[in-house]
């Protein structure tokens, strides 16, 4: 008996045996807070998740913030080393590339979407999707920005099975596509929407706008996919920036682009609000254990369904996972078929689909062996490290500003000092305070050794 | 119902949206009675806690910031649950009013519930909470882990050997 059929007998017996509304409920009324409070108390992510308790108090995971921080580690150290080496003809931001998810029908113009132009969604619908990809000359990716929080979270758990900076630009664009149809960010009456700039200019830029196409609809199949060729004036307004650019420049622009993490992240730090930074951060990383949990769940589903099939056919019959899929060649029950596929429909949820029966084995060996105790106690000490570092940056500011005050009281009182002591000549002379205090201290010394008589 | 769009209905709720709220049963009642009847196993005061626990949700639902919703209603139920267990233990019987066992005297009808009965019969109370928890209610192990006070790592386990328990015990009446 498959665990999929328990819980399907469980939940069915208790919708069954689950009580109707009573009257008693139906006639209470609802409570309505009689006065709104002016500052409603709001998490980043409201709605997501998370809970109504302090901050500080759940226990948290390193992982995803960790696999979060390697990616911009990654693409800050993929722009910098190959700054450094001066390839001839290399461009590190060649082109710019921006996905995101519209109503299908929209017009089909040339356009650069930044991240702060999209609009929310009516209520009910999925959140749109942004990201822009920054890749280099040689096709690679250099760096991915989200641009809302749904993108970060896609981001996030792209980026703990695999790191997208480095992958060509079709992979890179596979991949994303995958990840936002798996995670529900894609429907049906909605485009996936491509534009392309490229430094190498408009050819180039089609070419890989054709390309991207292609990958796009091969990994969602029956999407729609609008995939133009972007011009300077598009990115330059997208960017904000006025003024005038090379396209090179606006370029190397858009690939210093903050992502909304990092912006958020910033501006709440500068406001003073690092506790409401750490709030955000962490129900991302509750969200990553989440899909951590899930797909220990859907592995082992996985797992089991495949344990079946190899059991029917033989251990050292052929191959049951073909890229991703159920080996068309072997003949199996249509039940059994109907079950794997649905049991691979889970994993690719959890953006992780194992290509061959080696990687089902071992991805179910290392999910199944997850130990949530251990994340949970990284996480409990991630938290108490960030919260002593909002702590502590909040302590430097505030003794950074206050020194700042001090030091010039100080040199203003060494002056003056100065002046007395010789007689009035001033400063004039030490322009640098270093050398004005080690003068100083020299004279003291003297000063020191005569009353001591030597 | 995810718990965004979950939330959402909450908010509306809040400013006292009836047709919010019969949404918000409708989306959380399996999981708060099945939960309810884990703690108390009997059927009626199941059904009596689980419409207390929405009388109390209506009540107190300014009260309510944003977050996870579903949480906090399933705490509630806890809370309502657990003082009626010890309220229960307390209470003591003559010889005329023999107390239900806890199970009750209004049973499941274990026929068409085999899988309930399965529960019953094989798992340990905290077992049988946190699978039906999980099953039914649907919560991550994570926000079990919160609303029981049990390291993750121990929800996991439990719930996986409950699991093997329960498949086993099933497998074995079905060969029968």
């Amino acid at each position: 008996m498959k665990n999929k059929d328990i819980f399907k007998k469980l939940n069915a017996e208790f919708d069954r045996i689950t009580p109707e509304m009573s009257d008693k409920v139906k006639n209470e009324p609802i409570r309505v807070a009689e006065k709104e409070t002016a500052e409603e108390r709001v998490y980043a992510s409201a709605g997501a998740g998370g809970g109504n308790v302090p901050v500080y108090r759940r226990p948290k995971v390193l992982i995803a913030a960790a696999a979060a921080l390697v990616v911009l580690a990654l693409a800050l150290t993929c722009i910098l080393i190959p700054l450094t080496q001066r390839r001839t003809n290399y461009m590190l931001s060649d082109s710019y590339i921006t996905m995101t998810t519209a109503d299908a029908g929209v017009s089909l113009q040339s356009n650069v979407k930044g991240k702060n132009n999209l609009s929310p969604r009516a209520a009910g619908g999925p959140a749109d999707i942004s990201f822009s990809i920054v890749s280099d000359s040689e096709g690679k990716v250099v760096k991915v920005i989200g641009g809302n929080r749904e993108s970060e979270i896609v981001l996030a758990g792209l980026s703990a099975s695999q790191s997208i900076s480095g992958m060509s630009v079709d992979e890179a664009v596979n991949a994303l596509s995958t990840a936002t149809g798996a995670l529900g960010y894609y429907t049906a009456d909605r485009a996936l929407r491509f534009s392309t700039i490229s430094a190498r200019g408009e050819q180039v830029a089609t070419d890989i706008a054709a390309n991207i196409k292609t990958e796009a609809e091969s990994a969602l199949a029956g999407a729609t996919v609008v995939s133009v060729v972007s011009d300077k004036a598009a990115l330059q307004a997208s960017l904000g920036v006025t003024g005038e650019y090379s396209l090179e420049e606006l370029l190397a622009l858009a690939a210093k682009q903050e992502g909304y993490l990092e912006e958020t992240a910033h501006h709440l730090y500068q406001s003073g609000g690092g506790a409401l930074y750490n709030a955000y951060l962490f129900e991302l990383l509750e969200e990553y254990i989440d899909l951590l949990e899930d797909r220990q769940e859907a592995f082992a589903e996985l797992y089991e369904v495949y344990d079946e099939i190899k059991g029917e056919l033989g251990w050292f019959s052929e191959e049951v996972l073909i890229d991703g899929m159920l080996n068309p060649d072997i003949d199996l029950d249509r039940g059994l078929k109907e079950d794997f596929n649905d049991a691979l429909s889970e994993c690719a949820e959890t953006l992780l689909v194992p290509q061959t029966d080696d990687e089902l084995k071992l991805l179910y060996r290392f999910y199944s062996a997850l130990d949530f105790d251990l994340l949970e106690d990284i996480l409990e000490k991630f938290e108490d490290t960030v919260v002593k570092i909002s702590d502590v940056y909040e302590e430097i500011k505030t003794a950074v500003s206050g020194l700042v005050g001090e030091w010039k009281d100080m040199f203003d009182k060494i002056g003056a000092e100065w002046e007395e002591l010789s007689g009035g000549v001033g400063a004039s002379g030490f322009s640098d305070p270093e050398d004005y205090i080690e003068q100083m201290t020299k004279r003291f010394e003297r000063e020191f050794e005569k009353l001591m008589g030597r | 119902m995810n718990k965004i769009k979950l939330n959402a209905y909450a908010v509306r709720m809040k400013h006292g949206d009836e047709h919010a709220f019969a949404v918000i049963y409708e989306s959380t009642k399996k999981g708060v009675f099945s939960y309810i009847y884990s703690i108390t196993g009997d059927y009626a005061v199941a059904e009596e806690l689980m419409q207390d626990t929405y009388v109390k949700v209506k009540q107190n639902i300014s009260s309510f910031q944003e977050g996870n919703f579903s949480a906090w209603v399933i705490q509630i139920a806890r809370n309502l649950a657990y003082n009626h267990v010890k309220r229960a233990s307390r209470e003591i019987y003559t010889d005329d009013y023999a107390p239900f066992e806890r199970g009750g005297g209004y049973r499941i009808d274990e026929e068409n519930s085999p899988v309930l009965t399965a529960v019953k019969a094989v798992l340990r109370e905290e077992e049988a909470q946190i699978v039906i928890l999980h099953v039914v209610g649907g919560y991550k192990h994570r926000e079990i882990a919160e609303l029981v006070k049990k390291p993750i790592g121990t929800v996991t386990w439990t719930y996986k050997n409950a699991i093997a328990k329960l498949k086993a015990y099933l497998e074995a009446e079905a060969q029968r």
